[in-house]
């Protein structure tokens, strides 16, 4: 008779010191108890000493002692002990024991075999195009859960905006039309290569996001469905709030579709995998996407007439107005609808509107450079540097900057913009500012009448809502390290 | 590499009355190894991983450490206390020996890495920690640490 075989995976947020702990400790009271065990790490190098779908299938329990994702979705249809990493260093021989009685419960859900993390080297046993859709163990939902999927997208997204939007504002130093052969005095090759690439990464922002966002939920069939309804979604305009929602929608749909397919016959899963999942995912979820989407124009047209009904009234109920809608959705049908009806008013004459648009589009990216220049330590290094890159993006009224920090906290980050971008668009108008040009931030005020305050009235939003965004990141960083959960690509130590 | 763990990272004669002043003994030894040039940001980041879920482990041994990018070389820094402190460790008792693991912020290279992590192993076996208690100079803790390392 062979002995009782254990799998077990260990893993903590450092990944220097407990994970390795909890594994010598277990292989030492499996030693004690002669049984035989495995223990995978998943330490800051990775993840090493790799279970094998056949090692797993043959074990006759798992222990899980981590305090991070271990994919534990492959054990599902195992006895399986499910505990912090410090269980694992202090009682490991009652671990093992719970095994050995059969008192571990079995986990919920079809086994599945392991997807690679993003980032992280796959398992031995990579399945890869055809493997099955994750179906969620044990339908246990958890509001982090949804975090850590927005998480997924947003941080995917990152660096979409940031190469696009520097090679774009590098495009304006040519002036502000050098993409535009209607203008020979400024138009450039060179520039308008830079305008061309930069607007494609950018462009790229949105379905980039949706489709990882999709990928964190079920992973590859749910990431080509997400990649998509995004792509639909930012073509029928709806901004990056409309990528959060095909993302959900694609990754929650599609493990929705997995399990209303379950029961078809085994034959048939290749067939799934490489077929029925992406032409009926893709055609579900797109015309939803294509139906929500319809809509966007008729939205952006009657807030153009809602807009232009204002012009000419009190002067901070407008800024007020224009700051709201601007830091709404950055570049979805709201900010698009100010944005033209500002370009519009430029035709008739009326400069004032625009140079109070452009502040608000200019403010949301400063607010996150000043929220990291003010809060060093709310930001980890990666999003703080992409904060710093917000300040020359935010100068040439490339408002998308921001999105990245909207996307990963819209409830709190947008109303803090909007306050922001409605201060600066607020004093724009009381200052008297006019601005003739429809974009290129800082770079046009050579030709702004009260340059000097419009730049003032820029940076008093900008600082006021740096301050309050800072301060609540700050908060929010102290009350994340009281209670460790998913944060661990973000905030590691 | 040679003096990641060296009888210099390590003083066995120390009086703290908290965590927190053991956390500064180690920030200022860091400072005299020269692998650091801000005490307060290394204090912070032992304090900072310490919120995440103790440290302590058992028999008095605790393993505070911190990533940062004001630590400029992979350590280990031993402060070896005359009295114990609380520490919330895993059996429950305060803490007389901290084997704390210093890692730069960006560190790529992973052999430090797993240097560190098996010494964080080592501590797990019963008779290490006994000789680590009892060791009566720096060299020994060194000689012991870096046995078992090798052969871990």
């Amino acid at each position: 008779m062979s002995p009782i075989q254990i799998v077990a995976a260990t893993g903590c947020p450092t990944g220097i010191a407990h994970t390795f702990m909890a594994q010598e400790a277990l292989e030492q009271a499996a030693e004690r108890l002669g049984v035989s065990i495995k223990v995978e790490t998943h330490g800051q190098v990775g993840i090493e000493n790799a279970l094998s779908a056949a090692e797993i299938a043959a074990a006759d329990g798992v222990i899980i002692a981590a305090d991070k994702d271990v994919n534990a979705a492959r054990f599902n249809g195992k006895r399986v002990v499910d505990v912090g990493v410090k269980a694992g260093i202090s009682r490991p021989d009652e671990l093992i024991q719970e095994i050995l009685s059969g008192t571990a419960p079995i986990r919920g859900g079809n086994p599945v075999p392991a997807a690679p993390e993003p980032g992280e080297k796959a398992g031995e046993d990579d399945h890869g195009l055809f493997g099955d859709i994750s179906v969620k163990p044990g339908g246990k939902f958890q509001a982090r859960d949804l975090y850590k999927h927005l998480m997924n997208g947003v941080s995917y997204m990152l660096p979409f905006v940031v190469g696009g939007g520097v090679l774009v504002a590098l495009s304006f130093l040519w002036g502000i039309y050098s993409a535009d052969p209607k203008h020979p005095e400024q138009y450039n090759e060179f520039a308008a290569m830079l305008m061309a690439i930069g607007g494609t990464a950018m462009s790229l922002m949105v379905p980039v996001l949706s489709a990882f966002i999709a990928d964190s939920i079920g992973k590859r069939p749910a990431l080509v469905v997400g990649l998509v309804t995004g792509l639909l979604a930012s073509n029928g305009g709806t901004g990056f709030l409309g990528g959060i929602i095909t993302g959900f929608l694609s990754g929650y749909g599609m493990l929705l579709l997995a399990k209303l397919l379950d029961r078809l016959p085994k034959a048939l899963g290749g067939l799934k995998a490489i077929f029925i999942f992406p032409v009926l995912g893709v055609f579900i979820f797109g015309s939803i996407t294509y139906l929500i989407a319809s809509p966007m124009k008729a939205i952006n047209t009657s807030l153009q007439d809602f807009l232009s009904g204002f012009q000419g009234t009190n002067p901070i109920l407008l800024g007020l107005i224009i700051g709201v809608m601007c830091a709404f959705d950055m570049g979805g049908p709201v900010n698009k609808a100010a944005y033209v009806t500002g370009v519009a008013l430029l035709g008739s004459g009326n400069f004032y509107f625009m140079a109070a648009v452009s502040a608000a589009c200019i403010t949301p990216p400063l607010v996150t450079g000043f929220a990291a220049l003010f809060f060093r330590k709310a930001f980890d290094e990666k999003t703080r540097d992409a904060a710093y890159v917000n300040f020359a993006l935010g100068s040439t009224h490339i408002t998308e900057g921001a999105i990245p920090f909207a996307a990963r906290n819209p409830l709190l980050v947008i109303p803090i913009l909007m306050l922001s971008s409605s201060i600066s668009a607020i004093l724009t108008f009381l200052l008297q500012v006019q601005v003739p040009a429809p974009h290129g931030g800082f770079l046009v005020l050579p030709v702004v009448t009260n340059g000097l305050q419009w730049v003032a009235a820029i940076l008093a939003g900008s600082v006021i809502g740096g301050l309050i965004y800072g301060y609540a990141m700050q908060r929010r960083a102290n009350k994340t390290q009281a209670t460790p959960v998913e944060t661990e690509k973000e905030v590691l130590v | 590499m040679s003096n990641i763990l060296a009888p210099e990272n390590i003083s066995l004669n120390e009086t703290a009355a908290s965590q927190a002043d053991v956390f500064q003994l180690i920030a200022e030894k860091a400072g005299e190894l020269g692998i650091t040039a801000d005490t307060g940001a290394v204090v912070t980041g032992l304090a900072e991983r310490e919120k995440q879920g103790t440290t302590g482990l058992m028999d008095g041994i605790a393993i505070p450490h911190a990533k940062s990018a004001s630590i400029t070389d992979a350590a280990l820094v031993v402060v070896r206390l005359r009295e114990s402190v609380e520490w919330e460790s895993l059996d429950g008792n305060p803490i007389s020996m901290a084997i704390s693991l210093l890692i730069p912020e960006g560190e790529a290279g992973t052999t430090h890495l797993k240097l560190l992590s098996q010494v964080a192993r080592t501590l797990i076996k019963p008779a290490v920690r006994a000789q680590l208690l009892a060791a009566e100079t720096p060299e020994a803790v060194v000689e012991i640490l870096g046995q078992h390392v090798v052969t871990a």
